[in-house]
């Protein structure tokens, strides 16, 4: 087997645990500044160069609903039928306050470590 | 070109391809069964209302025709049904692995029953049953669960609290758990708890004054310290039950001795550090307890089954070698471990001794010859059966012989032996010779001319009988209680200035008719100036 090949398979495994988290990460962070429909989450985190296809987004979105992360709101829509409206609930903002710090807290941990 | 039906997507109204109709329906199935079985319908819902907006922003509106390309696109949009599937995105589900902590909201003492019962899912009530009931063997269960105390960690946060239960730590049940617990969070076992602890406070100090005791009880019991002297009357049958006592003492003390750990255990709860040794002197504790108790619990055991009040007579054999010639004389030749009780009776003569259950029969010699009776033991030293080692080996016990024979006229106790005669007309002359440490009682007792000649430590204890004369003889470091008696001549030591441990060597307890004292008479004045002597008339 090509050395790349395990090295680039061992990092693609990696990732896909961080980016889990990551993940969830970002869309509480979206969530935190409004109400926003599902596609408005799509199109904040491709514009973060993060690309998810749609797919990806719904079931982490009813999972964090089902957790009392998320809440969400019934908007009318002239195109078609009502819409679901995701933001931050109570507890979720203060998942995300944690997260905050805690990434801070990585985050400098990080620039520490590559510093030495 | 195809043919079309008519379908509604998330209620919105569309023609559609076959084609595209049953890529469509499969794409949905796929999506479906990747999803998680609790969020399903939600999700499908969710997409089936996506998909319009899709189309619409495609130019396929409300019962607009909807092709395989536009399948395609849809696909391509919202992703693989793999994608969908939340193996790349997970959070907690599942049945989440229970820990075991100790249950401070529901707690009696220190929650350890109650998260006990969560753990195993059965009601607190049965484990502190549980507790309770093997706390009667050897304090098992107060040690196990002081232990655990000291060990489980609480239960603190709501998550633990979760955890605890085995519930799945997310925010709903976090919201949910917090609201119930609020209400059931009552005021009984509060005010249970705290007045536990405040007793508990109290006996801290108590009991760790009270270790040390125990320490040098244990000590004690466990060395043979106890069977010497002077604590050797205490294992002579008779007072074995104060031992008993003291034992059951230390029984309860043991209970004291956990409140002081449960004590270190509630001090110590702030800091991991202290835990460790709060634990290890709470370990020590606990050892030195049990092992104290279980020693003397033995030990006691051990006596007061074999040389309590168990003891039965046996026989001993008098050698007689001059039938012929009835003994008018007593020797008693033994040491300070013999208690003789001659017995006057008109039945040739025999011995016997109390035997302690278990051990040998004692080296005592019995022998009557011209006249003389002899009793022979020299320091008596019994083997006891082994416990607890060499502890026991060799036993200096009392032994207590019975001998039965004729009225006697001489009596020689010089040996430190003790010698008893009780309730005898002991005819017309007894002469009793003690010395080295020797007793003699003569008890309740009439005979008409008594001598006694008391020296080198020896006691004679004649003052509940009575003669008709009486002659004593005694040294500065005996004494001697005359009977009662209407002649008294009393051979003393011209001086009395450094008494021995007796405050007087001659005590008299009537006021005989006669008195002389080293041959002079005395008057009562006289009398009462000598130091040697006390009168009780």
């Amino acid at each position: 087997m090509d050395a790349s090949f395990l090295a680039k398979e061992y990092a693609r495994q990696l990732l896909t645990q961080m980016r889990k988290g990551f993940l969830v990460y970002c869309v509480l962070l979206i969530c935190s500044k409004g109400e926003v429909y599902s596609t408005d989450i799509i199109r904040q985190l491709h514009r973060a160069d993060l690309i998810v296809v749609e797919g990806t987004i719904y079931p982490l979105l009813s999972r964090l609903q089902k957790d009392g992360v998320l809440v969400h709101s019934w908007h009318e829509s002239e195109k078609g039928p009502p819409r679901k409206y995701y933001r931050l609930s109570d507890e979720g903002k203060m998942i995300l306050q944690e997260l905050k710090i805690s990434s801070a807290q990585m985050q400098s941990a990080i620039d520490a470590i590559e510093k030495e | 070109m195809d043919n079309i039906e008519k379908v509604h997507i998330g209620k919105v109204p569309f023609n559609i391809e076959n084609r595209a109709k049953t890529e469509l329906k499969k794409y949905l199935a796929d999506i479906r069964s990747h999803l998680d079985t609790d969020t399903a319908d939600e999700v499908m819902h969710d997409i089936e209302a996506r998909i319009p907006e899709l189309l619409a922003a495609h130019h396929v509106p409300q019962d607009g025709v909807i092709t395989h390309s536009d399948v395609v696109r849809i696909k391509k949009q919202l992703g693989e049904p793999e994608q969908f599937s939340t193996d790349h995105i997970s959070t907690e589900t599942g049945s989440t692995p229970k820990k075991l902590f100790r249950d401070t909201d529901s707690a009696i003492l220190g929650g350890v029953a109650s998260g006990i019962g969560k753990y195993f899912n059965i009601d607190a009530a049965f484990v502190r049953a549980a507790f309770f009931v093997t706390t009667f063997f050897y304090g098992f269960g107060a040690i196990l669960y002081v232990f655990l105390w000291v060990l489980l960690p609480e239960a603190k946060t709501s998550a633990d609290k979760l955890l605890m239960s085995g519930r799945p730590v997310t925010v709903a049940t976090l919201q949910h758990y917090r609201s119930s617990v609020q209400k059931s969070i009552g005021g009984g076992s509060m005010f249970l708890r705290h007045l536990i602890l405040k007793v508990v406070r109290l006996l801290s100090f108590a009991g760790t004054a009270i270790t040390a005791l125990l320490l040098l009880t244990g000590i004690g019991i466990f060395s043979g310290l106890f069977y010497t002297y002077p604590f050797r009357p205490i294992v002579d049958g008779y007072g074995v039950d104060y031992l008993l006592f003291g034992l059951l003492w230390l029984g309860c003390l043991c209970v004291i001795g956990l409140l002081v750990m449960l004590t270190i255990r509630i001090w110590g709860h702030r800091s991991r550090r202290l835990n460790m040794s709060a634990l290890a002197v709470a370990s020590l504790f606990i050892l030195t307890i049990a092992g104290a108790c279980t020693a003397s619990l033995l030990v006691y055991n051990h006596f007061s089954s074999k040389y309590g009040n168990n003891k039965s007579l046996h026989a001993l054999s008098v050698v007689n070698q001059t039938p012929a010639t009835p003994p008018t004389a007593l020797l008693l030749n033994a040491g300070s471990d013999i208690n003789l009780t001659y017995v006057i009776n008109n039945q040739p003569l025999h011995a016997a001794y109390e035997a302690y259950p278990g051990l040998g029969r004692p080296s005592i010699n019995i022998v009557s010859n011209k006249g003389v009776l002899t009793v022979n033991a020299d320091h008596l030293e019994q083997t006891a059966p082994s416990c607890l080692g060499d502890i026991c080996k060799k036993i200096y016990l009392p032994i207590h012989v019975f001998l039965y024979g004729p009225a006697l006229q001489t009596l020689n106790n010089t040996n430190g032996g003790m010698l008893t005669i009780n309730n005898s007309d002991l005819g017309s002359t007894v002469i009793v010779h003690t010395a080295n440490s020797s007793t003699t009682n003569i008890n309740n007792s009439y005979v008409t001319n008594m001598s006694i000649i008391a020296s080198s430590g020896s006691v004679v204890w004649a003052g509940s009988s009575t003669a008709q004369t009486t002659h004593v003889v005694v040294d500065t470091t005996s004494n001697v209680s005359a009977p009662a008696t209407t002649a008294l001549d009393a051979t003393l030591p011209n001086t009395c200035t450094s008494p021995s441990i007796f405050s007087t060597l001659l005590s008299i307890s009537n006021d005989p008719q006669h008195l002389t004292i080293n041959g002079q008479p005395q008057t009562l004045e006289q009398l009462q100036q000598n130091s040697c002597v006390a009168t009780s008339f």
